[in-house]
């Protein structure tokens, strides 16, 4: 058995309006920081799990992403890193 | 006729609903996401609340629980009337029982509020009272066969004014309002009394 | 340093322990000591002064007590959350939320009503809009998501309160008296810790809400909230006790599993072991007295009958609300308290010096304060009305707030300033009503907060049957701030025997100073009213041409009785009874929500508080004073003239504004 790390970012798809975003979009405009930015938010989740291989785990992570983390009409997920321990 | 209210581990309008629905002369049950045979019930409600705390996303968790898959194959059967109310209403969407899904309110902030409703020709008030309850729908001709329950001033930037979709053919209605909140309660307005007629007259 | 100094106990505190315990504590003992002993769990610098208020066969020795309708107890509570909400305000609010919520249903009451006082400071400052961002948020996600209604409260804003903000809420439940549990444990029970993991969160919350705040003091101390978790053990405390085989019921707030395991054995006179290896934890490496002092939330204790069948009983309950438990100790014959921890005794104590803290004298110096008369014009007056941020609504923050789940709310703060619910259970109705006054004087402050809340009642056509309180001051060991104390307290209690209106329940909360600034005496009163008679309810609108009355008020009781009548009898349309902005503030308010305005001729007009009713209705009134009527599109008063849409925009639109 080996244990896995995952690191997961969910967020909203680009083309639905994303108020936090444009929150942080309105401040950054208003301090003259940037005027030129698109601002994405959205969760992180790192997932501890143990299985028989990499393979295995990774189509369970997939599964977990897709069914739970994630409302795939509206969000999107990126695992974006894997580390073994 | 006979109905069910589901309390859903941390549904919290299930009090209120049940009563409602005597109120309106049904027989009631509550039942839990554990219950898999529906078949006594002519009307089964998905109440408001927040179902496991809401924690990952609002409804996202109880479309894994059994009461969920007999639910869909209750409504192949054709012979009754669904309604989720609030929370119920997210987890029919988040369940790909009804289409679309709801998104946090445009201003990010719990909203209590009563609205101006339009329904099939009607205006009403109701309250609402959620912070993910902004109807997000890709394509609106993909509601072609719903009736649509429409805000007068869109309280939380929902997607075609939308604040609850009735699908005819399937006879399941999703609705942001809580028209079980004016019914029951004494100087309160009895305009939930709307909706309720209309799933009676549906149901007929 | 000394163990028991880097715990903040005071050498003198220390030695009267030494004295009682007749040996030194070992450290454990002092860990035990640091927390009970503390100003938060032992009442130290208050106890000797707030026992008694007219109070009305109550349950004394329970974490609240009630008023009495038909065969149920209305039981309601306010406690103060000011030092978790300084530092991390978020969490802060939901736990005080979830802490006052515990108390209450340790009697079993099922919570059906919450409100909130809050005072910030002046909504200028960027750090107060964080505040009330964080705090609304908190109070919104936790009270909504547990499924019990805020129905009323009350925002100040005052600089005071800049860098401390004051948050007190309170919750209402109700229950059959006979289906009431106790918290007094009996010999030979079992102990039992329902919900939520033990863990390091909220380590130590009593003793650092018994300092004054620096700027260092730690985010640990505060605890995290879980309303999905409170939600089910709402629903399975409820259910677990109405169990017969359930003793005595407690709730963990501060200190612990150390302040509800002791003080269930010290009420019923028994004795306790507990086995703290048996106490489900959050993490491994938790240390013994973390176990002890850790504020956790979301848990309760139980004492229950030592048989199989009551724990069978007890594990279906949990097991249907997917809640953990374990049982952690015993109680027995005796009045020690012994905890084991992996078969190793750490500490055996006496429950009455454990229980018992030192309790200080406070000085009561009679200070003269001038009566100050601030000789404005009445144009004056107006204008600086307007431009305060209290005379605005709060719909800002309430609108963040359910008022309705639970389908028995009448009125709620989106219509009137106190929430009504109806009893289905006794066919009556109860208004809940939030108010803190401010003054120079503070026993004239306590004065104006519970007449204004009495005739406020009455203007509804409700009684005041029985208030809760928070008292808010600054640190108590500073003799100005002793004396302040005394004058509220003692206040409270003339007016509590005078018109026989029971107190409760209360809380205190000292020491509310930072970086040598000290909130002013605050002491807010949660007050429920009852209506056994529908027919006094109004609910009408105000329209053009309504005329406006003065109804003079020369005898609190004799007047009640003529309004009570006037509502009966349908003669009015709405009865208002001043308050902080006097009689064209209260005018004012009312009249906007009907996008309406007025004309009277009268004098007083902005004096606070003031005795008088005013009637509104489209009838002759006799025996009251005809001041003036409602009128379309502008205030007109003295001889000013002032265009309703721009109040209108100020009054409805400033906060939300002014928080972007």
């Amino acid at each position: 058995m080996k244990t896995f790390i995952y690191k997961i970012i969910t967020k909203l798809k680009e083309e639905i309006k994303n108020p936090q975003g444009e929150v942080v979009e309105n401040i950054v405009t208003r301090l003259s920081i940037s005027q030129n930015l698109k601002v994405n938010t959205g969760k992180f989740y790192e997932i501890k799990i143990t299985d028989i291989d990499k393979i295995e785990a990774d189509k369970k992570i997939d599964k977990i992403s897709k069914e739970i983390l994630v409302n795939p009409l509206v969000e999107t997920f990126e695992i974006v890193s894997v580390e073994e321990v | 006729m006979r109905a069910c209210v589901i309390n859903f581990p941390g549904s919290n309008c299930v009090d209120e609903t049940n009563e409602s629905l005597l109120k309106a002369g049904f027989s009631v049950d509550i039942i839990n996401q554990n219950e898999t045979n529906l078949d006594d019930y002519n009307l089964i409600v998905l109440p408001g609340g927040f179902s496991w705390g809401d924690y990952v996303s609002c409804g996202r968790i109880a479309k894994f629980s059994p009461v969920i898959s007999a639910l869909k194959e209750k409504i192949k059967q054709k012979n009754s009337f669904i309604l989720g109310i609030c929370n119920g209403f997210q987890i029919l969407c988040e369940a790909n029982i009804l289409l679309g899904a709801l998104l946090e309110n445009e201003n990010q902030k719990f909203i209590l509020k009563d609205v101006d409703l339009s329904f099939k020709g009607k205006t009403f008030k109701l309250p609402i009272a959620h912070h993910q309850g902004r109807y997000f729908i890709d394509d609106i001709n993909k509601l072609k066969d719903y009736d649509l329950i429409k805000y007068k001033n869109n309280p939380n930037g929902s997607y075609f004014d939308i604040a609850g979709i009735y699908d005819k053919k399937n006879k399941v209605m999703g609705l942001m309002p809580h028209p079980e909140r004016n019914y029951i309660t004494p100087f309160k307005s009895e305009s939930g009394k709307i909706i309720f007629d209309f799933i009676k007259e549906e149901l007929r | 340093m000394k163990l028991y100094q880097k715990l903040n106990i005071s050498d003198f505190l220390y030695q009267k322990i030494v004295e009682k315990l007749k040996r030194e504590p070992n450290d454990f003992e002092t860990y035990l000591f640091s927390a009970m002993h503390s100003e938060h769990c032992g009442y130290m610098h208050s106890k000797k002064y707030i026992n008694d208020f007219y109070k009305e066969n109550n349950y004394e020795n329970e974490n609240s007590g009630c008023i009495r309708l038909k065969d149920y107890c209305i039981f309601f509570k306010m406690e103060s959350h000011n030092h978790p909400c300084a530092i991390e305000p978020y969490q802060g609010s939901m736990t005080g939320i979830g802490g006052i919520v515990r108390d209450i249903l340790s009697l079993g009451a099922k919570p059906i009503a919450l409100s909130n006082s809050l005072k910030f400071g002046s909504l200028d400052k960027l750090k107060t809009k964080y505040y009330i961002d964080e705090i609304t948020r908190g109070i919104s996600d936790y009270g909504n998501s547990i499924g019990v209604p805020t129905i009323t409260g009350e925002t100040i804003f005052d600089k005071r309160f800049n860098n401390l903000p004051i948050v007190n809420v309170l919750a209402l439940g109700i229950i059959k008296e006979e289906d009431i549990k106790l918290s007094s444990a009996k010999e030979d029970n079992l102990i039992i810790l329902l919900g939520s993991k033990t863990g390091v969160d909220g380590l130590n919350g009593a003793s650092f809400a018994s300092g004054v705040l620096d700027e260092n003091s730690s985010r640990q101390s505060v605890q995290i909230g879980d309303p999905y978790t409170k939600k089910r053990l709402i629903d399975a405390t409820i259910e677990i006790n109405k169990l017969k085989e359930i003793t005595a019921c407690q709730d963990l707030g501060a200190s612990g599993i150390l302040s509800s395991t002791s003080e269930m054995a010290y009420k019923g006179n028994c004795a306790v072991e507990l086995y703290l290896e048996k106490v489900h934890t959050q993490i491994e490496s938790i240390k013994p007295e973390e176990i002890m002092l850790s504020e956790s939330q979301e848990r309760m204790a139980f004492t229950i009958e030592n048989s199989s069948c009551a724990i069978k009983k007890f594990d279906e309950i949990a097991k249907k609300y997917e809640l953990d438990y374990s049982i952690i100790g015993k109680t027995k014959k005796g009045n020690t308290y012994e905890v084991y921890y992996n078969n190793k005794q750490l500490c055996s104590l006496d429950l009455a010096v454990l229980c018992e803290p030192y309790l200080f004298d406070l000085d009561k110096k009679e200070i003269k304060i001038p009566e100050i008369y601030d000789k404005k014009s009445n144009l004056e007056q107006f204008l600086f009305m307007i431009n305060d941020d209290n005379f605005s609504s709060k719909e800002f923050i309430y609108s963040q707030f359910d008022q309705e789940v639970q389908g028995r709310t009448s009125f709620s703060q989106k219509e009137n300033s106190i929430g009504i619910l109806y009893l289905k259970e006794t066919g009556s109705f109860i208004g809940l009503l939030n108010q803190t006054t401010f003054d120079i004087n503070p026993k004239k402050a306590l004065y104006n907060a519970f007449m204004s809340s009495f005739r406020k009642f009455i203007s509804f056509g409700f009684e005041l049957r029985g208030i809760t309180n928070c008292l808010n001051f600054a640190n108590p060991e500073n003799p100005l701030v002793q004396s302040d104390f005394r004058a509220v307290v003692d206040e409270l209690k003339r007016l509590s025997f005078l018109y026989k209106i029971p107190i409760v329940s209360g809380n205190v909360s000292f020491y509310n100073e930072i970086k040598n600034e000290k909130i002013p005496p605050t002491a807010t009163l949660g007050c429920v009213g009852v209506c056994e008679d529908e027919k006094r309810i109004i609910k009408s609108k105000i329209e053009k041409n309504d005329k406006i009355y003065i109804l003079e008020n020369k005898d609190e009781l004799k007047s009640r009785d003529i309004i009570f009548k006037l509502l009966e009898e349908k003669m009015v349309k709405k009865v208002i009874s001043t308050g902080q902005f006097g009689l064209v503030g209260s005018l004012l308010k009312e009249t906007l929500f009907y996008d309406l305005g007025f004309k009277i001729n009268y004098q007083n007009y902005f004096e606070p508080y003031q005795k008088d009713y005013i009637l509104i209705t489209d009838k002759e009134i006799e025996n009251a004073k005809l001041i003036g009527e409602i009128i379309d599109d502008k205030i007109i008063f003295d001889d000013i003239i002032f265009e309703k849409e721009r109040i209108k925009d100020i009054y409805f639109n400033k906060i939300e504004k002014k928080m972007k």
